[in-house]
């Protein structure tokens, strides 16, 4: 039993959001050193540990595609050492076959001057058990992550992300866009913890969910940790059906509802596409999408 | 050249940090056994089904664990707490038969003379006891019951308690509730009938005066179809080195299309450990309203429940802490959707100052069948220094397609460009920041009973020195 995304502060136990037990035992993982521009491809099943370093000034961009096969667990753990003025794209995207599911650990150090870009597309049928901490440690480093997820049948998705401000004037975003459809089950939990000596800092999370079942479960705990004066925190959610307004006007363009949907889903997703700038995601996303949609 | 901090000045308790000699009173040995249940059962003259509500309860306390989440109440042990104290005297209905010094207290906080002005009833509880109950003939007259809820155990309402009591929070809630429902001692109950608006509010005061005691009231309010009431209960304790404990439990029944206001001042001194517990349920077309203010304290868990079972029912939660030294404040609301077409608007203010911690923590869960529900929860925090802490732990759980949930949350320091603009128009940087306070605070005190607005205001009055550097 794997002990993972555990909220930084506890609450109500009767959430059952404290933490997550996934039945999975991990055995030694086959180890990837990264330090350029990579595109890694990892299939079937198992365990994996990819170990980026970013050296100073260096600009990379590393793709990981997650292709699980059916009924099978991939557990990956990435561990990112990011160097003074370093800069980092990493597109994280689930590929899995049928119910395989992924578990994924991403653990990063941020250096003074370092900026990260995490861009994770969780399309596929399987579960997702999604487990990110960054530390900005040196000064002026910042983050940016963007996830957007698709939610049918009776998918599981289980995300915890903890970013922790420790240098001065850090800065971080996160933006989590996603759509729940048939049973799905989702957790979104993000903290952003402003730490004693991160003055000047500023963090953002934004959470959209947009629910299309009765069956759904949506669940989102976004928390700012707060130990300094001045610094800028906030979090938004928007979590419900299709707002009227948005329905109205595509209707007005000629759209049926289901085609309305079909747009804001496809649009929720390409937004994070063209930020890949990589054709083969692309395509693959997109095919999810026409299965799911 | 050095920039001066603006200092925010501490809460000003002197007026309620003033003690009576316990010299008289009747008190309980500390710490928590089957005897002592059992003795303040019989001090109670309790039925029987009270006295195996207590038994159950004291052997649920001793089951359950501490939260694990939440501030530490380590410093807090039950061995060293007297369940039960009382003044050797009687309930009485008027100020002049309570005994002077008791008298003098409640003259000092202001409760009889708020009484004559704008109340239409009051209760004051000393220690565990009621020693003062009273409401207005033209309220009586309209069949509002008033009254302490011993006396309404015996009375024409004993069934009615009987199948309320502890129902909304039952003692296996938490461990607190069982803590409560073993020692619960003193507290009022209110009965509004059907279609009677109570035009101005009642007001139960509790003032816990003993060292080392709890405090265990319980509040019973049933507002039946179409009736409106405000209820304010306000409570304060003088300081001690040692432990004090709160453990109230309220229970609200708001019915068909009625209307019910709950507003609270907590004022407890900085020895308290505040661990209360309120609940409301609210049938079709209802309404409930918090108001929370929570100033006082060590250590606070407050998270006031609204379960919105009608059709069209509404809540409504508005709440302002303030933590200075010594203070972890961990404060919220807990919604729970059931009917369709119900709403509820959680806005919440805190401010942080002296290494006091305030937590923001709301749950809200949005079962099935609530359809077409709305949701908003609006919190911002206010850090005055860094060597203070300010977390905002909300969390939401959402069962249907057809709910509209919305969430915003801000934390940071008092804005330098608002200075500026306000300096800009002639404002010396003092006033500016004072004006930015008050403005943060205002639109909870503004929902507040004017004498209340007043006295928080009083409260965070603002001391500002500062220079531009």
């Amino acid at each position: 039993m794997m002990k993972m995304n555990v909220l930084p502060v506890r609450t109500f136990n009767r959430l059952k959001v404290n933490e997550t037990f996934v039945e999975y035992e991990p055995s030694a993982p086959k180890i990837y050193e990264i330090s350029e521009t990579s595109k890694l491809e990892l299939k079937e099943t198992g365990d994996f540990g990819v170990n980026i370093k970013v050296a100073e000034d260096n600009n990379i961009t590393v793709v990981m595609l997650c292709e699980c096969s059916e009924a099978g667990t991939l557990n990956i753990k990435t561990e990112i050492a990011m160097g003074k003025g370093a800069s980092l794209k990493l597109i994280q995207a689930d590929m899995g076959k049928g119910s395989g599911r992924l578990i994924n650990t991403v653990r990063c150090t941020e250096n003074k001057d370092a900026s990260v870009q995490l861009i994770q597309l969780f399309p596929a049928r399987g579960d997702i058990y999604n487990d990110c901490n960054i530390e900005l440690t040196g000064s002026r480093s910042g983050l940016d992550i963007h996830v957007a997820y698709m939610g049918n049948g009776d998918k599981k998705l289980d995300m915890n992300y903890v970013v922790n401000h420790i240098g001065k004037n850090t800065t971080s975003y996160i933006r989590a866009d996603g759509v729940l459809k048939d049973k799905a089950f989702k957790t979104f939990k993000g903290t952003i913890d402003f730490k004693t000596g991160s003055s000047g800092s500023k963090g953002e999370e934004r959470e959209k969910v947009l629910l299309l079942s009765d069956d759904i479960v949506n669940q989102s705990v976004p928390i700012i940790l707060c130990t300094e004066e001045d610094v800028e925190g906030a979090h938004g959610a928007a979590i419900g059906n299709l707002d009227e307004d948005t329905l109205f006007y595509l209707k007005s363009r000629g759209l049926d509802e289901d085609e309305a949907k079909r747009l804001v889903i496809y649009g929720m997703f390409n937004r994070l596409l063209e930020k890949t700038g990589d054709e083969e995601i692309s395509s693959r996303v997109e095919g999810f999408l026409a299965e799911a949609v | 050249m050095e920039e001066n901090k603006t200092y925010v000045q501490d809460i000003d308790r002197s007026l309620y940090d003033f003690r009576n000699e316990d010299a008289d009173a009747y008190r309980f040995e500390d710490g928590l056994t089957e005897e002592i249940v059992l003795q303040l059962s019989e001090e109670k003259n309790d039925p029987d089904w009270m006295r195996e509500l207590r038994l159950r309860s004291l052997k649920l306390y001793n089951e359950i664990n501490v939260p694990d989440w939440g501030p530490s109440i380590e410093g807090l042990d039950i061995d060293h707490i007297a369940t039960y104290v009382r003044k050797n005297t009687k309930m009485a209905d008027n100020w002049d038969a309570v005994p002077e010094e008791i008298k003098d207290t409640f003259e000092k906080l202001g409760i009889p003379q708020a009484e004559r002005k704008s109340l239409a009833g009051v209760g004051a509880q000393y220690d565990s006891e009621l020693v003062y109950h009273n409401v207005r003939d033209d309220v009586a007259k309209q069949g509002v019951i008033y009254s302490d809820i011993e006396s309404a155990l015996r009375g024409e309402y004993a069934q009615l308690i009987r199948d309320k009591f502890m129902h909304l929070i039952p003692p296996d809630d938490h461990k607190f509730a069982a803590l409560h429902g073993a020692v619960w001692s003193g507290g009022s109950f209110v009965y509004v009938p059907k279609g009677v608006k109570v035009d101005i509010p009642l007001q139960s005061y509790f003032r816990l005066n003993a060292k080392g005691a709890g405090q265990f009231e319980h509040t019973l309010i049933i507002v039946e179809e179409g009736a409106d009431l405000h209820f304010i209960e306000g409570c304060s304790a003088p300081k001690y080195n040692v432990a004090n404990l709160h453990a109230g439990c309220v229970e609200l029944y708001v019915g068909k299309n009625a209307r019910l206001r709950y507003s609270t001042i907590e004022n407890w001194s900085k020895n308290m450990y505040n661990l209360n517990s309120k609940r409301a349920i609210v049938e079709e077309g209802g309404r409930i309203e918090w108001v929370s203010g929570s100033f006082g304290s060590h250590i606070s868990y407050l998270y006031p429940m609204s379960i919105l079972k009608g059709d069209d029912s509404q809540m409504e939660f508005t709440g302002i802490s303030f933590a200075g030294t010594d203070q972890n404040l961990d404060t919220g609301a807990k919604v729970v959707y059931i009917g369709r077409n119900t709403s509820s608007y959680m806005n919440t203010k805190s401010i942080s100052k002296g290494g006091g911690v305030c937590t923001f923590r709301s749950s809200v869960v949005v079962n099935r069948s609530a359809e077409n529900s709305r949701t908003s929860v609006s919190c911002e925090s206010l850090m005055l220094d860094d060597i203070s802490r300010s977390d905002t732990i909300p969390a939401m759980d959402i069962r249907t397609s057809k709910a509209d949930v919305g969430h915003e949350a801000q934390i940071g320091k008092i804005s330098d460009e608002a200075v500026f603009y306000l300096m800009s128009r002639g404002m010396s940087e003092e006033d500016a920041r004072a004006l930015i306070v008050s403005g943060f605070a205002d639109n909870v005190s503004k929902e507040l009973p004017l004498e209340y607005a007043i006295e928080m205001n009083n409260l965070i009055r603002l001391e500002m020195k500062g220079s531009i550097g």
